[in-house]
């Protein structure tokens, strides 16, 4: 197989900006899809990624792959879309108290009930490939807003300001919904994963 | 004297870098003492390493279950085209 350097790839993409399409269509789209939980709105995302890469080719320095390059810009794309359809939905309220259901607290701020331990060494699963379809199934069955704010957060790595402003939430709300999120996921995970046969 | 309401916060934010000496130091305190605390921690860090190997694997895109259309290909192909040379067809 031909070693292509990303200063070629780039050339010849100036010349023939379908290769782009070839080589990182589907992995851009598969990035966009598990943000977006919307096939439409991933593809749009994806042809506005490419369009914006081919307009800003003369700025690409060559100093990350072009792959990432691209996904740079599809996480603009994909942000500004989940800011716009934050807008437009009414998250669905969360009562602006962190009182957290595995971890309840007295009065005081001490806490009076301890987290359930997880029910299989989580450690040994990730090399498992039959683990990350029932990980995927848990993420995407969370309810929206906790699923975006989980993503973003949690797998995005964005500042917890960056997300209150995406999401048009408060940062009390924010830690109210990630908190939830890791508690589904981990009850999701566990009974996904420890159901009879496996 | 922090309490575990602040401390299990502090440790969801995995912000403690930003944190005085003071509070950093507190906040190792209360998670190595308390029981509560420290098995809170433990679960974070559990779901941290399954996010970060998620990351990685995400990032290597090993199965492939879902892909563009080549028909959505032919179209996105054809919106480059426009824009690279709008002249032509």
């Amino acid at each position: 197989m031909e070693l292509v350097t990303d200063e070629q790839a780039v050339r010849r993409a100036a010349v023939d900006p379908e290769a782009w399409v070839d080589a990182h269509g589907d992995y851009l789209f598969r990035y966009a899809l598990l943000r977006l939980q919307d096939r439409e709105a991933a593809r749009d995302a994806v042809q506005e990624t490419f369009l914006a890469g081919i307009g800003s080719l003369a700025r690409y320095d060559g100093r990350v792959e072009v792959k990432h390059w691209l996904r740079g810009i599809l996480r603009f794309k994909i942000v500004d879309r989940i800011r716009k359809q934050a807008r437009e939905v009414v998250i669905d309220p969360v009562e602006d108290q962190p009182i957290l259901e595995s971890l309840l607290f007295k009065a005081s701020g001490i806490a009076s009930m301890r987290p359930d331990p997880w029910r299989f060494a989580p450690g040994e699963v990730l090399d498992r490939e039959e683990f990350w379809p029932v990980f995927e199934s848990c993420l995407t069955a969370l309810p929206e807003a906790m699923r975006q704010a989980f993503v973003l957060k949690t797998v995005d790595e964005l500042s917890s300001d960056e997300v209150c402003k995406v999401l048009n939430i408060s940062p009390n709300h924010l830690w109210v919904l990630n908190h939830r999120a890791r508690e589904r996921l981990k009850k999701c995970i566990e009974s996904k994963w420890l159901k009879p046969g496996q | 004297m922090l309490t575990c309401k602040q401390v299990s916060r502090a440790l969801a934010e995995g912000d403690y870098a930003s944190l005085p000496l003071g509070k950093r130091l507190g906040l190792k305190a209360h998670v190595a003492l308390c029981a509560v605390c420290g098995q809170y921690n433990r679960q974070l860090m559990v779901m941290q390493d399954t996010i970060r190997a998620y990351r990685r694997r995400e990032e290597a895109d090993p199965v492939k279950p879902e892909a563009l259309s080549e028909g959505d290909k032919a179209a996105i192909k054809a919106a480059l085209r426009r824009t690279i040379s709008p002249d032509k067809k």
